[in-house]
């Protein structure tokens, strides 16, 4: 049977429970999870890569995002297959994700690992971005303590659309030709 | 556990909690794959940017030639088809062309419907899944399809043994089990305050903003606000903000229909 008890205070807008988030951060998976879910039974190697300035300005062109992408976290698979985690930044929102790449090229799933959310500060900002990250669900901080259930005008995933592209296009250039071990 | 995948143009939430009597970890975690799935297969079927979707089909198919379809696109066909009548039109998918215009979804499908003529009650049901249309349309299920989904990956979660969990597509949610949750509303605004609306159990909420709304008939968007609707599916909660929003009447008598409740917080 459906329950629903509404909170008037709260629907007749007298927000007085009204919670202004600051930064509100959701932390759903770490990376070993991400890697157990996207290829079970795989053991992957970390396969930090350089990118080249030319290969970085292909990945601009391409995603039209702007900051730099960062090759640390990539790993590779025994058959060919690539895991790849990236960060992209909205207005409002930090989003890390984990792109798995399938041998033939194809994107074989993805994973959102956190989802920070801020309003008062600029996310974009380098400062604030940075005590987040390196974060995981282990740590002693007061996140994901209350997970809250928002409903709302529907959020947009077009940022990580453009997050998607770069992935990609670091693929083509650059992992696909990389040698077998 | 949670987890989330960017589906649907929004990201899907799956929250469930560890205990799940009998079931393990990893069990409940391919319970979550299967969830996805179904979502994965609703956004194949009716997604309006897939050109080889069974939405695109229809979209382009000629009047009085025939289709199969998926019995889930035949569900949700149906669904619309019944609320626009019970809303007296309010609620018409055949406003894709609108939202073309509006630059709200992507030109790339051919097909002749003017957009004043484009309506779901022109989808004739043969039997079997087959359908047939008396006039061209250009449907965008976009205002349904997505609390279908939720529907299907609750339906999912259940059928492999979850007891109790959250599943919210972008702010379309529903929540199963025994325990009653909280729902917390998005101020329209101050995007940074969190209005507590309620708590719910065993039911669904969603919410819609004006600006991606078209009046089918009228062609205007409504006043700006935040319009949800708590009904017992998400499908018709998803679909029953429409008819809030461009009714403005919160006692609309369609929400009785459903058993629904509706909240409409004005800008």
């Amino acid at each position: 049977m459906m329950n629903w008890r509404p909170s008037l205070l709260g629907i007749a807008g007298l927000a007085t429970i009204a919670n202004p988030i600051v930064a509100q951060a959701r932390i759903y998976v770490s990376i070993e999870q991400t890697q157990q879910l996207l290829f079970p039974n795989q053991r992957l190697i970390k396969f930090p890569i350089i990118v080249t300035q030319d290969l970085q300005e292909k990945m601009r062109v391409a995603s039209s995002i702007r900051y730099p992408f960062v090759g640390e976290r990539v790993w590779r698979g025994p058959d060919g297959s690539w895991l790849v985690i990236d960060e992209v930044v909205g207005k409002h929102e930090m989003i890390t994700y984990a792109i798995g790449i399938a041998p033939n090229g194809s994107v074989k799933g993805i994973e959102i690992l956190e989802y920070v959310e801020s309003y008062g500060y600029e996310v974009a900002d380098s400062q604030w971005r940075k005590q987040f990250i390196g974060k995981t669900a282990g740590d002693p901080v007061k996140l994901n303590q209350d997970i809250q259930n928002i409903s709302g005008a529907t959020l947009s995933s077009k940022h990580l659309t453009d997050g998607v592209k770069r992935v990609l296009v670091l693929y083509e250039l650059a992992l696909k030709e990389l040698p077998q071990k | 556990m949670m987890r989330c995948k960017p589906m649907l143009g929004t990201y899907v939430e799956i929250q469930i909690n560890e205990a799940q009597m009998g079931l393990t970890s990893r069990q409940i975690h391919l319970a979550m794959n299967e969830a996805f799935a179904s979502i994965a297969l609703v956004q194949s079927l009716m997604g309006f940017h897939d050109p080889y979707s069974e939405l695109s089909m229809m979209n382009q198919l000629e009047p009085n030639r025939s289709l199969e379809i998926h019995p889930w696109t035949e569900k949700v066909l149906k669904t619309a088809q019944l609320i626009c009548q019970e809303s007296h039109g309010l609620f018409d998918c055949g406003v894709g062309r609108q939202l073309v215009y509006q630059k709200l979804l992507p030109l790339h499908q051919i097909n002749h419907a003017p957009s004043d003529q484009s309506s779901i009650l022109s989808i004739q049901f043969l039997g079997n899944q087959v359908i047939c249309l008396t006039q061209p349309v250009c449907l965008d299920l976009g205002g349904i399809a997505k609390g279908f989904a939720v529907d299907e990956a609750v339906r999912a979660l259940k059928l492999c043994g979850i007891q109790n969990g959250i599943v919210n597509a972008g702010g379309d949610l529903r929540v199963f089990g025994k325990q009653s949750h909280t729902v917390l509303l998005r101020s329209p605004r101050r995007a940074n305050e969190l209005i507590q609306v309620g708590s719910l159990k065993e039911g669904a909420m969603a919410t819609s903003s004006n600006h991606t709304i078209f009046h089918p008939q009228k062609g205007i968007t409504p006043v700006q606000g935040s319009y949800s609707v708590i009904a017992k599916e998400c499908i018709y909660a998803d679909a029953l903000t429409k008819v809030l929003a461009l009714s403005q009447d919160t006692r609309h008598p369609i929400f009785q229909n459903y058993e629904a409740e509706s909240i409409w917080l004005p800008a």
